[in-house]
């Protein structure tokens, strides 16, 4: 179909940057973007930062607006989700009814909060994925209020971070033994739970939620953990992870629960057919490789633009780095840390929370990690980078 | 061409120096200072490419009249 260009299938990060690196080398042909949300693109790692801590103007999270979109020639679609695609034909069907062609497609619709149905009825429930749902929960976190948080990933402990401040009493739930366990390792993770209780954040481990019910006034709710400790809360948040949104590609060629099957450039095994951000699923050794965060979406989102303008293959493995900021500590982490992995500090201390740790698996280098080390951090990310793979 | 950083939205993510060791560095706060604030030719498209990896959009090139317009 002649005309028709790329189309870009949501509407975050890798849908701006995307587009406006494709315009940026030179593509002249259509560029649309559907976006699910009824937002222009914007950035999400405020959302539990920044966002939580003071009023934030959406101005300042913008990715791309209708005045770029206007000076580019991007053609922005707000609101209307994917819901079904045909590859054969090249054409998308949108919420509402709308079909669209294209030429060439990059998936980026992204991901969701997982739910836990136990907590799914309750009013005080809240997920964070969006910015209305940042300012739901900002609007709820006084002075006072009695926050559960479920789930000790980094949005649960960001989000932590951002309610202690905020003068909230803390209590976070964690089903492994330590928090942020699957990413950091029980080592580093035993350090990071060492952290957040000195800083008076309730933190249980090894704990999951068993049934929850309405508090008496319905406002609030009372929750049971497995080891039968009740906690009353008056807002709870869920955060246990993310799913990717592929229920549209259900029936296709690229339908996978666990998101979309593709290589570090994003391509997928059907020609001209891109997936990168969130929904991606890149494996590494076979195993799925960590992308679903800005640094390494952004780098996908600059490849797929890179192929979709004739240019080469990046051949190098993708730059998973990922920060989080928790009770004043800059946690960064470039690579993965396999639950193997030999931990060696190589700057600063562990029990003083302000260290840089080599990890390494198999007898090669797997991941740096540091914790209030930017500079060490960043030295060692660049000898990474410049050791073959 | 110059080169400039906008130290009140910088966060000290880093991307800039993985993209351009040779113009930028982190201070002992961990945030960006310019090892060069004039760059030509190869460094031209290491400082575009830390331009688009950077997470806050704090970095900035300069064009002065009759160079290329961005």
């Amino acid at each position: 179909v002649s005309g028709a260009g790329v189309v870009i299938a949501g509407g975050g990060l890798v849908a701006a940057r995307t587009a406006t690196a494709l315009r940026g080398r030179g593509f002249a042909q259509p560029i649309r973007i559907l976006a699910g949300e009824q937002a222009w693109p914007y950035d999400r790692p405020p959302l539990s930062k920044e966002l939580l801590a003071e009023e934030t103007a959406a101005h300042e999270i913008a990715l791309l607006d209708a005045d770029d979109a206007e000076r580019l020639e991007i053609d922005v679609t707000l609101g209307r989700p994917v819901v079904s695609a045909s590859f054969p034909e090249r054409r998308l069907l949108l919420d509402g009814g709308e079909q669209v062609r294209f030429e060439q497609l990059v998936i980026a619709t992204g991901a969701r909060p997982r739910r836990i149905a136990q907590l799914d009825r309750l009013a005080c429930a809240l997920t964070l994925r969006d910015a209305h749902e940042a300012h739901a929960l900002r609007t709820r976190l006084q002075r006072g209020t009695r926050l559960v948080v479920i789930g000790a990933g980094f949005i649960g402990l960001e989000v932590a971070s951002a309610a202690l401040a905020r003068g909230c009493e803390v209590t976070v739930v964690e089903a492994s033994s330590v928090p942020m366990g699957a990413v950091l390792g029980a080592e580093l993770g035993r350090i990071l739970a060492e952290w957040h209780t000195a800083h008076g954040v309730r933190l249980l481990c090894g704990r999951t939620v068993l049934r929850a019910s309405a508090s008496a006034s319905g406002a609030g709710a009372l929750i049971e953990l497995s080891d039968g400790v009740e906690l009353a809360a008056d807002v709870v948040l869920v955060a246990v992870g993310v799913q990717p949104n592929v229920e549209w590609l259900e029936g296709s060629e690229l339908a996978n629960p666990h998101g979309v099957p593709c290589d570090f450039n994003g391509r997928t095994a059907l020609p001209g057919v891109f997936a990168a951000g969130d929904v991606a699923r890149p494996l590494r050794d076979g195993r799925a490789a960590s992308v679903g965060h800005w640094t390494p979406a952004n780098d996908m989102a600059r490849r797929v633009a890179e192929l979709l303008t004739g240019g080469e293959a990046d051949a190098r493995e993708i730059d998973d780095y990922f920060w989080s900021d928790q009770l004043g500590a800059r946690l960064q982490l470039a690579g993965s840390i396999a639950p193997d992995a030999e931990i060696v500090v190589q700057a600063g201390a562990l029990e003083d929370w302000s260290f840089l740790a080599s990890c390494r698996s198999q007898g090669r280098p797997s991941a740096v990690f540091a914790m209030n080390r930017p500079r060490d951090f960043i030295k060692a990310r660049l000898e990474i980078e410049r050791t073959p793979a | 061409v110059k080169v400039r950083v906008d130290g009140a939205t910088c966060r000290g993510y880093g991307n800039c120096v993985l993209a351009a060791s040779d113009v930028f560095e982190l201070d002992d706060d961990g945030l960006v200072v310019l090892l060069e604030d004039d760059v030509d030719g190869e460094r031209v498209k290491a400082v575009e490419r830390a331009i688009y990896d950077c997470p806050t959009d704090s970095i900035a090139l300069e064009r002065a009249a009759g160079d290329e317009a961005r």
